[in-house]
């Protein structure tokens, strides 16, 4: 059972997990047979995002289960973080002594405090978590130990359909590189090592090192590597002001960063993940797949919501962006993408001189 | 959706309540938020009754993690409880 977890919070996760499962599966279904009753593609507008527009209120006057879908799925967003503070609560003092527990191993924080982190990091609340990234002093813990692997992981939040599994979709990114060997990989955005444990399962010989801006994040990441018995280097910073040398790594990588960054940002990142590659080193992008790669525009409608309704400003933007033309401008060749509606890799390659 | 909404609707589903009975409904909610605590109370004051008789240890339930036949139970009940409340509104679809 997961760190402190006792009666309550289990329950509690369980309900959740189960309520958003339920509705990604019984009442989405529903919802898309409404979709092909009233709505006639015949007649929509041109473009995705106005078709998008469009249908969404369609449906949100017409179809009583997506009604009734998008407000338990708004309910789980904003019940997951009070559920979790009540949780971290019963569990404190046992969730600290598994940080102190670990205080010798998992690798290396360099922690920043004077670190400058974007506006559009600090001044928004993420997934509606209170606080955003940093709302609480172990934030870090709270998302990676309760929200993500007790109700995230059956799916049916986000991009993840209901039944899939989160994990899944990092490990076939990690597996997207061109090559079986890495010596050095960089994982921008790091969070708590979620993608850096995928990451080094498929590379266990690689040495990984970690930039996130929030420090909860990185403290949770060394806890999540000593528990498998790994070693970072987990460095608080942000990713269009990397502290590292040119050269520096054989593969540059990033897991669910760009759908939370504006693209103005993404191209500062990609600069600086340009600038840190080695001359035929690579760069993997794994993310939810833009709308044009979208099997459904049902399917676009439901993830253009999380845009406005969970807290995720920049999704839109991201979705509808020409990422490997971006990524072909920070300088990247071989730019190819692949994939299904998540996760979704892109991946250049950095010419060698 | 009230009488007055001019959206069209292609629902068919007869309204039965007015508008003004979100009121009523914040009194029921309130109500079983009520009702929810004594029963916790009540379980509270059980769990207490049960350790001083010496049955149970203070931290026997919270600890508790249910193997697999209890867990199998249990997840067939929530999504009976899912189902019948949360999922009342579309048993009611036409
Ligand atoms: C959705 S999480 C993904 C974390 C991790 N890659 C995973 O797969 O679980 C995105 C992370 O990127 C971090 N982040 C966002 N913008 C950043 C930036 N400009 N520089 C560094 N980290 C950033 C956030 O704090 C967050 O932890």
């Amino acid at each position: 059972m997961a760190t402190g977890l006792k009666q309550r919070g289990r329950a509690d996760f369980n309900f959740l997990a189960d309520l958003a499962r339920w509705s990604g599966m019984s009442l989405q279904g529903a919802a898309e047979e409404d979709f092909d009753r009233l709505i006639d593609t015949d007649t929509l507008p041109e473009g995705v995002q106005s078709q998008i527009r469009a249908v969404t209120k369609v449906m949100e006057a017409e179809s009583k289960v997506y009604q009734w879908d998008r407000f338990y799925t708004r309910f789980c967003a904003e019940q997951q973080f009070r559920s979790a503070l009540l949780a971290y609560e019963d569990g404190e003092a046992e969730i600290l002594a598994e940080y102190e527990k670990y205080a010798d191993q998992g690798g290396t924080l360099h922690l920043n405090p004077d670190v400058e982190a974007p506006s559009y990091w600090s001044e928004t609340e993420f997934h509606l978590a209170p606080g955003g990234w940093e709302g609480h002093p172990r934030m870090g813990f709270m998302i990676h130990d309760y929200v993500y692997d007790l109700i995230f992981s059956t799916g049916g939040v986000g991009a993840v359909r209901a039944g899939e599994k989160f994990t899944d979709a990092r490990v076939t990114t990690a597996r997207g590189g061109l090559k079986d060997h890495y010596d050095d990989i960089l994982s921008l955005g790091v969070g708590t090592g979620r993608s850096a444990v995928s990451i080094q399962e498929v590379y266990p010989d690689a040495r990984i090192t970690g930039v996130e801006l929030g420090r909860t994040e990185l403290e949770h990441a060394k806890v999540v590597a000593a528990r498998h018995g790994h070693e970072w280097e987990l460095y608080q910073a942000a990713a269009e002001n990397l502290p590292f040398e040119d050269d520096s790594f054989d593969l540059v990588t990033a897991f669910i960063l760009f759908h939370e960054v504006p693209v103005p940002a993404a191209k500062q990142i990609l600069a600086e993940a340009y600038r840190v590659c080695r001359p035929g080193g690579e760069v993997l992008i794994g993310d939810v797949a833009p709308y044009k790669d979208q099997a459904s525009l049902f399917r676009c409608m439901v993830l253009d919501w999380e845009t406005e309704h969970r807290e995720e400003p920049f999704w839109r933007g991201s979705l509808l962006a020409d990422r490997p033309g971006l990524v072909s401008a920070a300088g990247f060749e071989q730019v190819e993408e692949f994939g299904a509606s998540y996760p979704w890799v892109t991946r250049g390659v950095k010419p060698s001189r | 959706m009230s009488s007055t909404d001019e959206r069209k609707t292609t629902m068919e589903t007869p309204q039965y309540l007015h508008a003004s009975s979100t009121d009523d409904l914040a009194r029921m909610i309130t109500g079983l938020t009520e009702e929810l605590w004594v029963l916790r109370d009540r379980v509270m004051l059980l769990e207490r009754a049960v350790v001083d008789a010496g049955v149970l240890a203070a931290d026997t339930v919270d600890e508790l993690v249910p193997d697999a036949e209890l867990g199998e139970r249990l997840a067939t009940e929530r999504m009976r409880l899912i189902r019948r409340v949360l999922g009342a509104p579309l048993d009611a679809r036409v």
